[in-house]
């Protein structure tokens, strides 16, 4: 039961589309049923905006939070590999500094280089 | 040819081959947990509850009327309210879009700048990639397929060692 709440608390938009459909769903049906209960068009049109209009605006709700689901799930992406590359970069700039240490104190431990050359 | 500095002369390295002290400011994709900041939620916010308060209004207007003359206009008050509803809808989704393109921006910035220390990594991690090469009594940096190199044991020269280019290899 933990479980399923946590997931719900977490998956909120995903959960308020499925419930949007649905919701959406049920206001068409009762639109439609109301619509053909009756012959006369000025009794037809409330059904057809408090069950038509209204479903239509609930499953329009519903596909955007579902792709705002979407776009969130992209950002937690995102934000993973930039964490990713941050780490790779203290690793290396880390790594470069101790190289540059020891080259520093290599270089003034061995002193002037010999002027004799070998090559070029 | 680039020369870096006299041969032979102990010379630290340069400063510009240090990393720099700080990391640059990083994208929004790391600090903030959503695409969406609150303010972008006023205009959205704004359509889609002027939507449905506009058709709840419609809606018991037209459910007071009882000719189809008099119901028309309301029936289109309702539609156009929905449409607003989708509006706010759509332009929230939008946001998100460009800003999940912004990170993907920011976050391709970073890579690059990032991997520019990559060309320093070999040189520090044995084994790897190196162009430039030298062997022990020489003072020149030469390519690993250098004539002069032949019958020496050559190591690899970190990309801010400063002794000059060998003359026979560098421009092969």
């Amino acid at each position: 039961m933990g479980e399923l709440l946590k997931y719900l608390r977490v998956q909120w938009d995903r959960v308020g589309a499925v419930v949007c459909a649905i919701a959406g769903i049920v206001a068409l049906i009762v639109g439609y049923v109301g619509t053909s209960g009756t012959e006369y068009i000025a009794e037809q049109i409330p059904y057809l905006v408090s069950g038509g209009v209204t479903g239509v605006m609930l499953l329009a709700a519903a596909a955007v939070l579902w792709i705002s689901a979407d776009l969130r799930d992209e950002w937690r992406e995102l934000a993973s590999q930039g964490e990713t590359l941050r780490r790779e970069q203290e690793e290396r700039r880390s790594e470069l500094r101790a190289y540059i240490d020891a080259e520093v104190s290599r270089r003034v431990a061995a002193g002037p280089a010999p002027a004799r050359s070998t090559d070029g | 040819m680039t020369t870096l500095a006299t041969a032979g002369r102990t010379a630290p390295p340069r400063e510009a081959e240090a990393p720099p002290a700080r990391p640059r400011a990083a994208g929004r994709y790391l600090t903030d947990p959503s695409p969406w900041r609150r303010s972008y939620a006023i205009v959205p916010g704004i359509l889609a509850t002027l939507g449905v308060v506009v058709l709840i209004v419609c809606w018991v207007q037209l459910s007071d009327k009882v000719i189809w003359r008099e119901q028309v206009s309301w029936l289109v008050g309702a539609c156009l309210g929905a449409g607003a509803f989708v509006l706010g809808g759509v332009l929230w989704l939008l946001v998100g879009l460009r800003e999940v393109r912004r990170g993907f921006r920011d976050l391709r910035h970073d890579q690059e700048r990032i991997l520019g220390l990559a060309d320093l990594a070999p040189v520090v991690r044995a084994g790897g990639p190196v162009t430039l090469v030298s062997a022990p009594g020489m003072q020149r940096a030469h390519r690993p397929d250098c004539l002069l190199l032949r019958g020496k044991s050559v190591t690899p020269l970190p990309v801010f060692d400063d002794r000059p280019r060998c003359g026979v290899c560098a421009d092969a």
